[in-house]
């Protein structure tokens, strides 16, 4: 199978990052070695960071794969529609497939073929409209509908882009003619792509086979056994499971596993990376170099009450690797309060709780769109609720009403959701650190003291990853110019025009913003 | 003159620590809470901790009585008091009754039981701990006064012949304050829920004990506070802990020590003793002279009983004096401490102990039998015993105790002059 780049691209950057401040023989184990070694390497010749190093590399395999392949499925097919229709299914049947054998990053995946396969029908109109090419074409646009609104990355930008470029391509039908072109496509083909297409996908994340008696244990002392746990991350983490699957499964990266295993509910997780969770967890059963670990947490139940005011107040997480996002999500989400969620079928459920005030309710329940719910009260008849969405996914209902209620869920999925069931859904990408102001970390520059601060007073920022000479602040919305920026504090003054109350200072370094820090402001 | 007068406090002083050492047993235990019980475990984890617990010597025990935990599943686990056969909902009363629960309240080596007791409702998803996180009203108030109720009528029916203590107190009221300060944001709900649920207790307490005058067993009321010079206030991220200037003057703070204990009636304070314990509040770093812990322990008790002292209940006055706080909590995690270079554990844990002991609190608890299991990045290892039922070694200097076990054996069999940690 393959796998989409921006799935791997955190892990790969890591590891690129890795190799190339210690050496390629510091031992990191990844899942394929080759592609943190070759943006390791293109980094460390061109001085480009290994972000950007990913980028081009991937770019110029996706574009030279794409490219060669049009070239090889062009040559042969001639005007034939079998050799069309042959061309299509190899572009989607294995997208489609990795979707539904639950591959991470089928969805990227599926983006990624649709290029081909508009490429192909552009290619096809441009001869003539056919009942083939035109369904050919439907199709084509139906899965980019589809697909594109949920899934929109900075690299599906790039695709966006090099779509363009080869419809115009495909367009002006003489370059093919060129051979000098052809062939070095095919050379470009040859090497990137082999690897991209071939020797890479051999070597991904394939979960290895669990321990009968360690998965039987689980099974056995499980609280919540559920559809997407408790074991394994390629059945763990839905809807991010791609990109999320990979920090869990990557040697390093304890604290983000642990908090997005947390996010997740997840009971106990079946892992023989020993330096990854031993030294944290414990082994609760050790199955040969298996162990089996219980990830405390204040409750794995699939419904919780859980504060409206806060989550009014989320912020959305911003990649697998944003341990605040996710330290703030798990403050809020992370409650003992249980509700009982009672399936009727696999697409009808139904929560009765006791509300108060206060409350909402957290289904931890992949939010798709099919969900729709009606609460019913003592006062009277059943009131539509909307569905929404946690930062991680999961559905949260605010039924605002108080005392005994009964929460009906049914899932009716649309024909797009029946097509695609719950893999579209958006996969944050990141790379690199964002700014972090620290918890207290804002205060009187002069005497150190918390706010509230009288404005014009000078503050201190402190945290981490500010970067000098690429550093503003923005004060209420605000863009002002620091006075100092360290790495670890940056000084800036608060303006005298500032209205009194309540206002949030966001770090911008390096094109990424900080989580807003707020602050009250007085006379 | 001065002579004689030197004299007598010499033999004053000796006769007040030979009391306090022959009195040590009665006044120092452990809590149990979550614990990892060892493999080779023939009982519950509670059976165990309390076996272990008076294997060193201790003769008192607290221990969690409510719905989220029953100490043979993992909190919060759906199947918790599934295997126990209550009929009826869920009460601490029937909690209680549960022979590894009642087993606590009949041992004939545990003097004084405290028990950590939440009444019990249900929200929705099972028995849960009453939900403080909504406006209070007549239902929290009878669920409280009922539940409480029943459980001293159950002590004094069953027990009331033993010479025995039974304290029933609450978990850190200034947690609660901050769980539904975040929760609801409102920091006016969550002083006022905590005033009148610890009224209500009172009141109930108070009821059952002038219901049963004769009763040899004594049960009283302690109100658990963990904040001294640490107050809950606004923050960036909702709401949290800071030390503020007092009064407060740039902005508004609570604890439940300024703004709860004033309101409220109890018979003894409890203090988790974390804050003055662990680190000093100003810096919250933990690497500092161990011996500073007495000085900073002995200044909070007196803070405590100086805005406390009107609150004490007539009965709590009567059995404790002007001695009314007890140390609810007190422990080191292995993980934080031990590997400071101003020493590890032991030196603390004894300056801690020696300053309570000597400020004369009627009951010190340690925190706690068992090791808790790791969690990741929480503090970690404060057990007497770990996963494998074994007293984890501690830095200590030759010939000296090396362990909390070896430690507390000694200080509560021969007394603090048994305990000899490097100085």
């Amino acid at each position: 199978m393959i796998y989409g780049p921006d799935s791997t691209a955190q892990v790969t950057i890591q590891a690129a990052e890795h190799i190339h401040q210690f050496g390629a023989l510091v031992p990191f184990s990844v899942s394929s070695p080759l592609m943190p070694l070759l943006v390791a390497l293109v980094a460390g010749l061109t001085g480009m960071g290994a972000d950007r190093a990913y980028f081009l590399i991937v770019a110029l395999v996706y574009v030279s794969g794409t490219l060669c392949f049009y070239w090889i499925v062009r040559r042969f097919q001639a005007s034939s529609a079998a050799a069309l229709w042959a061309g299509l299914t190899f572009a989607v049947v294995p997208s489609r497939l990795s979707c539904l054998y639950g591959q991470p990053d089928g969805p990227r995946l599926l983006f990624w073929t649709l290029i081909l396969v508009c490429l192909l029908a552009a290619d096809s109109l441009r001869r003539g409209f056919g009942p083939g090419r035109m369904v050919l074409l439907v199709c084509g646009l139906l899965l980019a509908a589809g697909t594109i609104p949920g899934s929109a990355t900075a690299l599906d930008g790039l695709a966006a882009s090099e779509l363009i470029v080869l419809f115009g391509i495909a367009c002006w039908k003489q370059v093919w003619r060129i051979s000098l072109v052809r062939l070095a496509c095919s050379g470009m083909f040859i090497a990137p792509s082999l690897w991209s297409f071939g020797i890479y996908p051999s070597v991904a994340y394939q979960p290895p086979a669990m321990p009968e008696a360690a998965l039987a244990w689980v099974q056995a002392n499980s609280d919540e056994p559920r559809s997407y746990g408790p074991i394994t991350a390629r059945g763990l983490v839905r809807p991010h499971r791609g990109a999320i699957g990979h920090v869990l499964q990557s040697p390093g990266r304890t604290q983000e596993s642990l908090l997005w295993l947390r996010a997740y509910a997840t009971e106990y997780v079946i892992s023989r990376d020993w330096e990854k969770f031993h030294p944290v967890l414990e082994c609760e059963l050790q199955d040969g170099e298996w162990c089996v670990y219980r990830i405390p947490y204040p409750s794995s139940a699939q419904a919780v009450l859980v504060s409206r005011k806060r989550w009014q107040e989320l912020n959305p997480i911003r990649g697998p690797l944003d341990v605040e996002g996710l330290e703030r999500y798990l403050s809020w989400a992370g409650r003992p309060e249980a509700l009982n969620v009672v399936w009727h079928n696999s697409s009808s459920a139904e929560i009765r709780a006791d509300l108060g005030p206060a409350d909402a309710i957290l289904v931890r329940e992949v939010a798709l769109r099919g969900w729709k719910a009606v609460v019913q009260d003592a006062s009277g008849p059943e009131t539509p609720l909307e569905v929404q969405r946690d930062p991680v996914g999961f559905i949260v209902l605010d039924p605002s009403t108080t005392g005994p209620a009964v929460v009906r869920l049914e899932y009716d999925p649309d024909w797009i959701e029946r097509v695609m069931p719950g893999l579209l859904t958006k996969e944050p990408f990141v790379t690199g650190g964002f700014p972090v102001i620290s918890t207290d970390g804002v205060v009187d520059a002069f005497d150190y003291s918390p706010a509230p601060f009288q404005r014009g007073a000078v503050l201190s920022i402190f945290g981490k990853n500010f970067v000098p000479d690429e550093t503003t602040v923005f004060i209420g919305g605000e863009k002002t110019t620091p006075s100092y920026v360290g790495s670890n504090q940056i000084n800036v003054q608060l303006p005298q025009a500032l209205n009194p109350g309540t206002l949030d200072i966001v770090v911008e370094s390096d094109g990424r913003q900080s989580y807003p820090y707020r602050v009250e402001v007085i006379d | 003159m001065a002579g004689s007068l030197r004299l007598a406090a010499a033999w004053l002083l000796a006769v007040t620590a030979a009391l306090s050492q022959s009195t040590l047993p009665r006044r120092i235990g452990f809590y149990q809470w979550v614990g990892m019980l060892p493999a080779d475990a023939e009982a519950d984890l509670l059976t165990e901790a309390r076996h272990r617990s008076v294997a060193v010597g201790a003769r008192v025990f607290r221990l969690y009585v409510g719905a989220r935990f029953d100490y043979v599943h993992p909190p919060y686990s759906p199947r918790r008091f599934s295997r126990d056969g209550i009929s009826g909902p869920l009460t601490p009363a029937r909690i209680v009754r549960i022979p590894r629960y009642r087993a606590v309240l009949e041992d004939p080596n545990i003097e004084t039981v405290i028990l950590t007791v939440y009444p019990i409702s249900d929200y929705g998803g099972g028995p849960d701990d009453l939900n403080l996180q909504r406006p209070w009203s007549d239902r929290e108030r009878e669920l409280e006064s009922k539940q409480t109720g029943e459980l001293c009528r159950y002590l004094y029916q069953e027990f009331g012949a033993a010479d025995k203590t039974m304290i029933i107190a609450n978990s850190e009221a200034d947690e609660k304050m901050l769980d539904i300060m975040n929760y609801t944001g409102s920091p006016e709900m969550a002083v006022e829920n905590i005033r009148r649920w610890t009224q209500t207790r009172f009141e109930a307490i108070r009821a059952a004990r002038q219901a049963h005058p004769s009763a040899r067993l004594r049960i009283f009321h302690a109100f658990e506070i963990s904040l001294v010079n640490l107050r809950i206030s606004k923050q960036n991220r909702g709401f949290g802990k800071a030390p503020l200037p007092e009064p407060a003057q740039k902005r508004p703070g609570w604890n439940a020590l300024n703004d709860v204990v004033p309101y409220v009636s109890f018979d003894l304070l409890s203090y988790s003793a974390y804050e003055s314990a662990n680190s000093p509040f100003e810096t919250r770093r933990p690497d500092v002279d161990p011996a500073e812990t007495r000085v900073r322990l002995l200044r909070d008790l007196n803070r405590i009983r100086n805005k406390a002292r009107d609150s004490v209940s007539p009965v709590g006055r009567g059995a404790f004096g002007d001695r009314f706080v007890m140390v609810g909590e007190v422990g080191y995690a292995r993980d934080r401490f031990e590997h400071l270079p101003t020493g590890g554990i032991l030196p603390r844990l004894r300056s801690a102990l020696q300053a309570a002991i000597d400020w004369g609190c009627p009951f010190i608890v340690l925190w706690q039998v068992f090791d808790h299991a790791r969690d990741g990045d929480g503090a970690w290892g404060f057990g007497m015993h770990d996963s494998r039922g074994e007293a984890p070694r501690l830095k200590h200097s030759a010939g000296e105790c090396d362990s909390m076990r070896s430690c507390l054996k000694g200080l509560l069999s021969d007394g603090p002059t048994a305990w000899k940690t490097v100085e």
